[in-house]
């Protein structure tokens, strides 16, 4: 018997080397593990630490860098809150999905109202001015675009994040966000760690959880848990039919009494009736950071091949004392701040608050044309 | 960072604020000896605060089965293994050790770690591993072999001298209430970061998943500003609690200004009967515990610091110590805020704060023996014949 192995072994035919493994070294057929460690590359696009590396394929139209400014371009017409593409709705809106479903390519995609505008890459520093804050930057680089109509004016922020996080709604869940800053007083220089005393900053804040509020419905314990279950909690009446699972929007004043920073209406973080995904706020400094009143901004975020791509809008005299006058053919500035809500830190979770990556050398410039 | 005072430790230590003590602070003793685990506590406070939807897992008052019952996961190990394991050394009644204050690493404002969602999905797991011997093939739990000890021990907000959680909110929304020192986070205020999640070293800061900020123990204000103890300590039916206003100003009790006759004074700085939970985190929690006597002195003294021997000593001889009986007895004898108290006689007197009497209990129960038979009409009066 094992003299019979031995020859049969021996016999044995050399392993056909299969066709697509020849030239050159084997390929790893695995499939990529995507990870915060290893990012990996999505949708063909790798991310180079730099818009100015990435493949001539663009989120949205041409290219024109400009450095160390943030210009405003000047455009006719309505500013459009979709980031990536909107002419092409217009012209044909059979083809409203996406260039892909009709083997388009990118470079094919028609122009868009951010197609001309200047585009600045703005490279951030992790916040490590006051505790807790990081070591290293978990967004290393924002493209900046806007344009304004004299009416309005946008912004498009674009940047790589490899891990989508949207729901707060898990003890350690934390979600992506971005935000932009201005001078509220006209021509003032604050500081740029969130302002001073003197020189109060406002802030226009987006963040992906609230996108997905609003394309979903609040986000509640059902949708972290979708297999839980609850006897009954106190505030639910089943004799109008509700369950557990009746939205917190029903719910009358007296029920909010058990949700009391939904009773106090901390809209920051419970809001079920949501309108954008974006607030606008101020601050004195670090520490200080308190919700506007009156909100008159909107936001919307599109995620693509790993990409955030968020414009947020508002007129650019709102008639709100408490916000920043932007007007055209001046010159103010602006910062930016940004998190990455899957990244953990010395084992204290994802970024949020202090824990943020902010427009390294704080203030940059924006002219506004 | 400032230098600030902690007489649990011995010494001073760094906090992020300057030290600012409250007229008075509020103060729960437990006696770990008489619980029983039955969660009354836990229901009390569930049913009063935390029903709500979003507050599946929130629980201020909650009773662990130590050493293996942790509530979120291995709370107590992870932040002793943050100080560096078996890193906590007492010369005497000082502490030479580092708290999560102080060593600190890069960006950190101070030792924490923000607990796992699924760490908050099973309560007190591990409860049932000290029933039996280990022999390395525990339910959950692998280690060595020890004999069957356990106790019961139920935690709330510590409502610290130098809380963890104020310390680290970025956004100052949490705050210690100058008139009891009771720690409260501001519902409106909270942007849900979870700092102070991670920052507390008991755990005892929670966040709500519906309304994403996070909440903690109250102390039950509203009762406690109606003079009346919280509900965790009057539907305790083992009448293990007692809670009370302590002396805080660390300078009158170096003075040996503390009052004698006010319990809690009695029972935590003249006695020195209940002790700080983890007092080496350094927090300097409110919260004081009476040990279980028959549990391995190690690892009670590094659960409660160096007072343990004392402390039990104490204890096994209370019956011969009326004074020290007198004080005891008070726990689960009346809902008001006892302020001070009298031995008179065979009774404990307790008073409020006013000096009015709200409470009596005798030191020994009276004993009545009842007669076997009703003799005129034959009956039986007991189940016993």
């Amino acid at each position: 018997m094992k003299k019979l192995l031995i020859s049969a072994s021996l016999l044995m035919l050399p392993v056909v080397t299969p066709a697509f493994a020849s030239g050159g070294p084997a390929k790893d057929l695995s499939i990529p593990i995507i990870s915060a460690d290893n990012p990996g590359h999505w949708g063909g696009h790798e991310y180079h630490g730099s818009f100015k590396r990435l493949p001539p394929v663009q989120l949205d139209g041409g290219e024109t860098y400009v450095e160390g400014v943030v210009k405003s371009k000047k455009i006719k017409g309505e500013i459009p809150m979709d980031a990536v593409n909107r002419t092409w709705h217009e012209e044909d809106p059979v083809r409203e999905t996406s260039y892909n479903q009709y083997n388009q390519s990118w470079e094919q995609a028609p122009a868009t109202v951010w197609s001309d505008a200047p585009a600045t890459e703005i490279q951030m520093a992790p916040q490590n001015l006051v505790m807790p804050g990081l070591v290293v930057p978990t967004v290393p680089v924002v493209k900046v675009k806007s344009v304004h109509n004299d009416k309005e004016i946008a912004f498009l922020l674009t940047w790589y994040d490899a891990t989508k996080s949207e729901t707060e709604t898990m003890e350690d869940k934390f979600s992506d966000a971005i935000a932009i800053m201005f001078p509220v007083k006209d021509g003032a220089e604050p500081s740029f760690m969130m302002g001073d005393d003197e020189n109060p900053v406002n802030i226009v804040y987006w963040k992906a959880a609230w996108e997905r509020d609003l394309e979903f419905g609040y986000q509640d314990v059902r949708d972290a848990y979708p297999n839980y279950n609850y006897d009954m909690y106190p505030e639910v009446i089943p004799a109008i039919g509700q369950t557990i699972d009746t939205p917190i929007r029903r719910y009358n004043e007296g029920q909010r009494q058990y949700l009391t920073a939904l009773k106090l209406r901390n809209i920051s973080r419970v809001d079920p009736e949501r309108l954008t995904a974006v607030e606008e706020l101020n601050a004195v400094g670090f520490g200080t950071l308190t919700r506007q009143a009156q909100n008159n901004s909107v936001g919307h975020g599109v995620r693509r091949f790993g990409y955030w791509s968020v414009v947020i809008k508002r007129p650019l005299n709102t008639g709100d004392v408490q916000d920043a006058v932007l007007k055209p053919g001046s010159k103010t500035m602006m910062a930016i701040a940004a998190w990455d809500g899957f990244n953990k830190n010395d084992g204290a979770g994802g970024n949020r608050g202090p824990r943020k990556n902010y427009s390294n050398g704080g203030w940059v410039p924006l002219e506004i044309e | 960072m400032a230098r600030v005072r902690n007489w649990q430790l011995g010494r001073e230590m760094d906090y992020p604020y300057e030290e600012n003590r409250p007229a008075r602070q509020v103060c729960m003793l437990f006696d770990l000896n008489k619980c029983i685990a039955c969660q009354s506590c836990t229901m009390a406070c569930k049913t009063t605060w935390t029903a709500g939807k979003g507050q599946e897992t929130i629980f201020w008052n909650n009773v662990e089965s130590k050493p293996y019952g942790f509530y979120p996961l291995a709370w107590d190990v992870k932040v002793l293994a943050l100080l560096g394991e078996n890193a906590q050394p007492w010369e005497g009644n000082v502490y030479k050790g580092t708290t999560i204050f102080e060593d600190l690493g890069m960006n950190q404002r101070l030792k924490g770690y923000l607990p796992d969602e699924m760490d908050y999905a099973h309560p007190n797991l591990g409860e049932d591993e000290c029933l039996k011997i280990l022999d390395g093939e525990g339910d959950y739990i692998k280690g060595p072999t020890h004999k069957n000890w356990g106790f019961f021990f139920p935690r709330i907000c510590n409502h610290c001298t130098f809380p963890g959680c104020l310390a680290a909110c970025p956004r100052k929304a949490i705050y210690k209430r100058q008139e009891d020192g009771i720690v409260l986070i501001d519902q409106s205020r909270c942007r849900g970061y979870r700092e102070c999640v991670a920052a507390c070293p008991y755990k005892k800061s929670f966040y709500n998943d519906t309304v994403r900020i996070s909440e903690k123990c109250i102390s039950c204000y509203p009762k406690v500003e109606a003079g009346l103890m919280t509900q965790c300590t009057t539907q305790c039916i083992g009448k293990i609690r007692l809670f009370g206003f302590r002396t805080t100003d660390y300078d009158k009790l170096t003075k040996k200004q503390v009052r004698e006759n006010n319990p809690f004074d009695f029972l935590v700085h003249v006695r020195k009967l209940a002790l700080p939970i983890y007092p080496q985190f350094g927090t300097e929690p409110n919260n004081m515990y009476i040990p279980p006597v028959h549990v391995n002195p190690d690892f009670l003294s590094q659960v409660f610091g160096p007072g343990v021997e004392n402390s039990i000593k104490q204890y096994r001889n209370a019956g011969k110590d009326k004074e020290l009986l007198a004080a005891l007895l008070l726990f689960g004898a009346t809902e008001r805020i006892c302020d001070t108290f009298k031995l008179e006689g065979n009774e404990t007197v307790g008073y409020d704060p006013q000096g009015k009497e709200i409470i009596r209990v005798p030191l020994t129960e009276p004993v009545y023996i009842r007669q076997v038979k009703n003799l005129k009409t034959g009956a039986f009066l007991t189940n016993n014949s």
